[in-house]
């Protein structure tokens, strides 16, 4: 018994550290955002900010609403979007683009729905453009939404876009920034 | 039995053969830096995880699609660096870097002027500069001069950055830092003059 007991006490505790590895979450987990799975033409809700992306677009040219066109390769997503309880720093002021490795931000190149002011009770529509590499229009996008420009511990709405499913359109003029009509 | 095996003697013929293995390269002489890279107008340098192609330097009576705006009264030009960048890193950057010398765009020097250049899209697109992984996109840099520090013809010698990339810890988790900010390669090139009417008609 005397020579057992070592040993099990061995294998005992082995076998916890193994099992508290295998449980425990990586590294900066604790800051990570909280992500509301989202889908096209779905509301969905993170923190101070309900909206619904009501369409995912691709073009070879995008025009601002002041007539203003650049050529590359957009991917243009319409969003509706308001504030829930506060209008104070509510702006959409993170949106994200990950393909593949390679992760996109919001262009502002063009005066568009990105860093727009949100404010409660009135859903305001737009849309943000993602400017990418003229070959990487394929796999699936995961595209993030929310309020914070530092988007650690806060909350993002998350939709996966099938990049290779989209049309690619010839110019898309982006919508001015309004309040939402329906 | 242990002292037929000569340790001493041992020990002597393994420091003499670092010492050999030392001399062999160089001993304790001093080594000369290796040379920056020089690269010419319209060629591709890479660092700081970007690709640089410095296009053409300018001497602009009005600043045009730069950032920078010269005083007229004082008779201030605009120098004016356009150079193509593609980020190669996987997440988007700003263009203007922290830190002084800059590991970003905004870390192209040029020898004789000490302030960070104002960095602007060449399309004249608003907004601040974010580069795009793998997106090729067009910059104009831009430092205001006095009216006689640099003529048409002048040749200026441009520094471009490299670094080394680091992903940070503690507060900074996760944060993606580029220091150890070194000269990558130099640009020589003359400085191009556009007149004012010039700059009027396009």
């Amino acid at each position: 018994m005397k020579k057992v007991l070592p040993w099990l006490l061995t294998l005992v505790l082995l076998a916890g550290a193994w099992v508290l590895n295998a449980v425990a979450l990586p590294d900066g987990s604790s800051e990570a955002s909280f992500l509301t799975p989202a889908t096209v033409g779905h509301a969905a809700t993170a923190r101070n900010l309900t909206l619904t992306v009501t369409n995912v677009r691709a073009a070879r040219s995008i025009a601002g609403p002041t007539g203003k066109t650049l050529e590359s390769t957009w991917v243009v997503v319409d969003v509706d979007a308001e504030a829930l309880d506060s209008q104070y720093g509510a702006t959409l002021g993170f949106a994200e683009l990950t393909v593949g490795e390679r992760t996109f931000r919001a262009t502002e190149r063009i005066e568009s729905f990105f860093r727009a002011r949100l404010v409660p009770g009135v859903p305001r529509s737009g849309a943000v453009a993602f400017e990418l590499p003229s070959d990487a229009l394929k796999g699936t996008g995961t595209l993030r939404l929310g309020i914070p420009s530092d988007a650690r511990y806060d909350g993002l709405v998350e939709l996966r876009v099938d990049l290779g499913d989209i049309p690619v359109e010839d110019a898309i003029t982006l919508p001015a920034t309004d309040w939402t009509r329906s | 039995m242990a002292s037929l095996i000569p340790t001493p003697w041992l020990i002597t013929a393994g420091g003499a053969v670092l010492l050999a293995a030392t001399a062999a390269f160089g001993g304790l002489q001093t080594v000369p830096p290796k040379p920056v890279p020089v690269v010419s107008v319209g060629e591709q340098y890479s660092g700081s995880d970007l690709e640089m192609t410095v296009q053409g330097v300018e001497l602009r009576a009005k600043g045009g699609n730069a950032a920078s705006f010269p005083d007229k009264a004082k008779h201030e030009k605009v120098l004016a660096v356009i150079v193509d960048v593609v980020n190669t890193f996987d997440k988007p950057r700003l263009a203007s870097g922290t830190g002084t010398p800059s590991p970003a765009v905004d870390g192209i020097h040029v020898d004789g002027i000490d302030e960070k250049p104002l960095i602007a899209y060449a399309d004249g697109s608003s907004g601040s500069v974010w580069l795009q992984p793998d997106v090729p996109v067009r910059l104009v840099l831009s430092w205001v001069v006095g009216p006689d520090e640099l003529h048409d013809g002048d040749e200026v010698r441009l520094t471009l950055p490299d670094s080394t990339h680091s992903v940070g810890t503690n507060v900074q988790r996760g944060v993606d830092i580029w220091d150890e900010v070194v000269v990558g390669a130099t640009v020589t090139t003359t400085v191009q003059e556009i007149p004012a009417s010039d700059e009027d008609a396009s």
